[in-house]
């Protein structure tokens, strides 16, 4: 199925979970914070929360920055 | 590094949680991550403002801000930087949240791409709905004093008015309206934006502000470090010389020597 991770398109297997998701991307679970189709997944739900096929999913974290 | 103990003895009160400095800081523009924790070390800020950003997924060996400015030794600060509109910023002050580390929000609408200025009644809106939610909302203002008043009216534990715009290096631009709002609002007054070198942050805190927050003026210093070190003596100075009381500016001389009594 395809998803959309930060804007660009990726085609995994069916019943991905967020965890998943992750690990294939090379990305740490610490430090990270995603959000599915606007939602936000808490990280304690990052192994229960299977994607779906058009997801948008949104993985965020800090960056450097002060003001504007 | 306070140069002056009194300072010790003067925390910098927020929403109940106390600070020995009051110096904070930005951790955009830098050179790099060495140079940003660098930097910061230099300030003795304790207060640390951070953006939220997409993980860049293509470049996995990018590396990570909180590697350098470890969220157990700083208060890390999210703020909502290049949000236009009210929902935006309620989306990144969420997403803020949940990375677990903060309630603690810097809000920023921004209403104009060249100013940078604040859409103050997206602010007002959005702050609203925030401290609802149970944040602790810092916002990012203009010098207003009424704004100042309906952000603390809406539940906001402290406000940060502007000293210039976002980067500009002016200084204070209108220190009599700061100098209202101070006596305005009953909470913590956070200087955030626009200064230029130490002597504006020195300037800010002998207005009576109780804090300033900076980022391009120490960032884009020629010597990042160095002004640094010099934004905090000057934040320092500034709370020392408002604390101690400066004398009235007269048109006339006064003599601080007595007549000579031995003719």
């Amino acid at each position: 199925m395809d998803i959309v991770v930060n804007g660009k398109s990726y085609q995994v297997e069916e019943g991905l979970l967020v965890s998943a998701l992750l690990v294939q991307l090379g990305l740490p679970l610490k430090g990270l914070v995603v959000e599915r189709n606007s939602i936000i997944i808490h990280r304690d739900a990052f192994d229960s929360t299977i994607l779906s096929s058009d997801d948008r999913v949104e993985v965020i974290r800090f960056i450097g920055g002060g003001c504007g | 590094m306070a140069i002056a103990k009194d300072v010790d003895s003067d925390p910098l009160v927020v929403a109940g949680m106390e600070f020995k400095s009051r110096l904070w800081v930005g951790t955009g523009k830098y050179k790099d991550f060495s140079e940003t924790k660098r930097a910061i070390e230099a300030s003795g800020a304790e207060v640390v403002t951070v953006a939220v950003g997409r993980v860049n997924i293509t470049d996995r060996g990018q590396e990570n801000l909180l590697d350098y400015i470890d969220p157990k030794k700083y208060h890390i600060l999210p703020n909502t930087a290049g949000c236009y509109t009210v929902e935006d910023a309620l989306r990144v002050s969420r997403l803020a949240r949940a990375a677990g580390i903060s309630d603690m929000v810097k809000l920023e609408v921004i209403g104009d791409e060249q100013t940078l200025f604040p859409d103050t009644e997206g602010l007002i809106e959005a702050a609203r709905v925030l401290v609802k939610e149970g944040f602790i909302v810092l916002p990012y203002t203009n010098d207003d004093p009424i704004v100042a008043r309906k952000l603390v009216d809406v539940g906001c534990p402290a406000v940060m008015p502007l000293a210039a715009p976002i980067g500009s290096g002016l200084g204070i631009r209108n220190p009599y309206t700061l100098r209202i709002i101070l006596e305005t609002v009953k909470v913590p007054v956070i200087v955030d934006a626009g200064v230029g070198t130490a002597s504006d942050a020195a300037l800010a805190m002998e207005y009576g502000s109780d804090a300033v927050l900076m980022n391009t003026a120490i960032a884009g210093a020629k010597d990042p470090v160095k002004m640094a070190r010099a934004m905090n003596c000057g934040v320092q100075a500034g709370r020392l010389a408002y604390l101690a009381g400066r004398i009235p500016k007269k048109l006339y001389a006064t003599a601080s020597s007595p007549e000579p009594d031995f003719n």
